[in-house]
């Protein structure tokens, strides 16, 4: 199964804490950066978070909104909440399969 | 700070140079952050793309333009082809408009991969139309008398344009063209598919009133990919 996001280098992980933000609701640039801070526990630089929009945004896995004063909010789209579903479910079972064999290797 | 915005491409600045302003304003950025902003500029530059046009223009655009020449050369052939004979009566025998037509189809489907190969990975449902339509296409050009084949051909063009149209791989305007090109032939099939196949064979008509709303596709290919597809704006 192809990975939308996988294949997307260092931007790979910050496109999944936005993506996981998003999931939310729509969010400017500064929120998603906060919430990411918050959900991750280590900080986004702004050269990361506008390098990871860029590109999920040139997937279509979000979308751009009308801007409010100078910020501008993006939403997740139907294909990036179908991706993300699609990447946790792997990263669930990637993470079951990873703590099965810890709890064999200790008994 | 905005010695350091202007290190981002001139197309970047305009898609998020105001927005990335704000933010900067909003959290006045720590030495870390100025180090990422860097390396945001050199990524930037590095995939212009990512602002720019969501596609860049593609001189295999060309192809399915010579393509055309090449099919309107097979139609001429085909609809001037000797008068032959048999129990149904006279008819135009097109077979040497086969290669000429071969050859516009190899340039067609050309065409129809460069524009499969923008697409993003997620994008499966598109891109098996497309395979559809560049695997029975090739099936159709070697026998191009076989109209039923025509069929999975056209139809897969239909899906994939409105598939790529979704994620913005083509333009709307592209695809209403397909579309509205495709319409046509398709029915045309259909019909041939359930009528006689001899009521459409009379002086060389079958070739001239099916291949030609064809070229249209030939044109949309070649433009779509040279002209490139620009960013959607935001909604």
């Amino acid at each position: 199964m192809s990975q939308p996001i996988h294949d997307l280098g260092r931007f790979a992980e910050p496109a999944l804490y936005i993506l996981v933000s998003l999931s939310e609701g729509p969010k400017h640039g500064y929120a998603i950066m906060t919430d990411v801070e918050t959900i991750s526990g280590s900080a986004m630089g702004p050269g990361t978070l506008y390098g990871a929009l860029a590109r999920l945004e040139r997937r279509g896995l979000i979308e751009a909104l009308e801007p409010e004063d100078r910020r501008r909010p993006y939403r997740l789209t139907a294909l990036g909440a179908t991706a993300l579903e699609g990447q946790l479910e792997h990263l669930t079972s990637f993470a079951r399969i990873g703590l099965a064999r810890l709890q064999g290797r200790a008994t | 700070m905005s010695g350091l915005l202007r290190l981002y491409p001139r197309s970047w600045r305009e898609r998020y140079g105001e927005e990335f302003a704000a933010l900067i304003s909003e959290r006045p950025p720590s030495l870390s952050d100025r180090v990422d902003i860097v390396r945001g500029a050199v990524d930037a530059r590095l995939h212009p793309q990512l602002a720019g046009p969501d596609q860049a223009p593609d001189r295999s655009g060309f192809a399915p333009l010579a393509g055309l020449v090449l099919l309107v050369a097979a139609v001429w052939i085909g609809a001037n082809g000797p008068v032959r004979y048999d129990q149904y009566g006279t008819y135009r025998d097109g077979s040497a408009a086969v290669l000429p037509f071969l050859a516009a189809m190899g340039l067609l489907l050309f065409g129809i991969y460069r524009l499969m190969k923008r697409l993003p990975p997620e994008s499966r449902g598109a891109r098996v139309c497309a395979w559809l339509a560049i695997g029975t296409g090739a099936l159709w050009s070697i026998m191009p008398w076989y109209a039923v084949a025509a069929l999975p051909f056209l139809l897969g063009i239909l899906g994939f344009s409105i598939g790529a149209q979704r994620v913005g791989v083509v333009s709307r305007w592209l695809t209403i063209g397909i579309v509205a090109v495709l319409v046509v032939p398709i029915a045309l099939f259909a019909a041939m598919a359930v009528l006689p196949w001899y009521a459409f064979r009379l002086s060389g008509l079958n070739f001239v009133v099916i291949l030609a709303p064809l070229g249209g596709l030939y044109l949309l290919v070649g433009l779509g990919l040279l002209r490139g597809v620009p960013r959607p704006a935001p909604s």
